[in-house]
């Protein structure tokens, strides 16, 4: 599990270099990423937990985010794409693709909408995260508007 | 006067877009900046694929965005910039030159990111399944990926095209490894793939979504979509062919 970590945490370093991002603030985004997967592999010790962990995982991402942001004062996207990359369920796709070329039609629609709802539970982790946590970080953008 | 001044802030808008920032940012940039040079009122409208801005007086521009890219490095430099100049206005021609040198910035050369991706194809590839014999395998495709998308990116080829044909050339060395027994060709190609990932394009969309910009939404949501189902499409092309030719894949 530690190792898992730390190897999500230097993907997420080597995907922040890929996107232009400033070593400076990139270990940041390193933190972020092992923090988030590591919660997300303890989520998954639980029986059934399913897509739970990938929600789980794009919370801490934004959550996290967030704050780094509030910190630095840079634009909260810098954080979250390097760190949510390790998230994204490619190797589900590439076993719905491979089922459906194999002429398994059941099994590649299995993995094809697992990974759509894999998905939609890392976008519904960072909205999540991102409503909940703006208005408490930043209340003078939300109160005193008009 | 004041139309050069718009029109400048406009570029600055103009560049943050076509980089991948958040509709609401180039917005609230926009307005701070126009604030900044005594410009109101001022409107802005904001959208993946164009800009329009209302000024004082009647006037207004339009830009229509054709070419999009990811560079944060540019998103956060002109956020940095609307930040400093808010706090100091600095002479219209001065902050004309940071934009400038803004737009063209890029932290890392051309020849360091095809080394990035090979790395973080290598590395991902380990969360994908893969074992230590499969990082240099995965980081010669990511290498490969990057070279091949960048060599596009500078041509007339659609961009869609181009990813597909990123997405055959990923494919290539987990082919060639595949007969061999000790490869996982599956963490191979899906590190490869991974380097082509629209994450930034997702990760905005969600978070246009809730900042209630339905349009930059669901545009942004159907161009990652195009995107994934362009690789998607040039990783099973080559597959196709060689399961056909009778290929062996576990």
């Amino acid at each position: 599990m530690i190792t898992q970590s730390l190897f999500a945490g230097l993907t997420t370093i080597a995907f922040g270099f890929l996107y232009q991002v400033r070593a400076s603030l990139l270990w940041i985004s390193g933190v972020i990423g092992a923090i988030a997967w590591a919660a997300s592999m303890a989520v998954h010790l639980m029986p059934g937990a399913g897509l739970l962990g990938d929600f789980a995982g794009a919370f801490v991402v934004g959550s996290l985010a967030e704050l780094a942001a509030l910190w630095k004062k840079k634009p909260v996207t810098i954080f979250v794409v390097p760190a949510i990359i390790s998230f994204v369920p490619g190797y589900l796709v590439y076993e719905s693709m491979v089922a459906f070329l194999k002429n398994n039609f059941n099994a590649g629609l299995h993995f094809g909408l697992t990974a759509v709802f894999a998905a939609a539970a890392l976008g519904l982790g960072l909205a999540l995260a991102t409503a909940l946590l703006r208005p408490l970080l930043r209340p003078h953008h939300f109160l005193n508007v008009r | 006067m004041p139309l050069d001044a718009l029109e400048v802030i406009v570029e600055a808008g103009l560049a943050m877009l076509t980089s991948g920032a958040e509709v609401a940012r180039v917005e609230d940039t926009m307005a701070r900046l126009a604030n900044a040079y005594h410009i109101a009122p001022v409107d802005v409208v904001a959208m993946p694929t164009a800009l329009f801005v209302a000024g004082p007086d009647g006037q207004s521009l339009v830009k229509r965005i054709q070419h999009r890219s990811v560079n944060l490095a540019v998103v956060a430099e002109i956020n940095q910039i609307s930040r400093d100049v808010a706090k100091n206005p600095v002479p219209l021609a001065e902050f004309r030159q940071r934009l400038e040198a803004a737009r063209q910035l890029a932290v890392y050369p051309p020849w360091a990111t095809i080394v990035f991706a090979a790395i973080a194809a290598g590395l991902i590839s380990q969360l994908m399944g893969g074992h230590l014999v499969d990082v240099l395998p995965a980081a010669v495709s990511g290498a490969l990926t990057q070279m091949t998308r960048r060599g596009i990116s500078h041509t007339q080829i659609p961009a869609n095209l181009g990813d597909m044909m990123a997405a055959v050339v990923a494919t290539l060395p987990a082919l060639f490894l595949a007969r061999f027994g000790e490869f996982q060709p599956g963490a191979i190609l899906v590190g490869g793939i991974m380097v082509l990932t629209p994450g930034l394009l997702f990760t905005t969309a969600v978070r246009d979504g809730i900042a209630g910009d339905l349009v930059s939404a669901v545009s942004r949501l159907l161009e990652a979509l195009l995107i994934g189902g362009s690789v998607a499409a040039g990783a099973s092309l080559t597959l196709y062919i060689y399961l056909n030719m009778g290929g062996r894949w576990p």
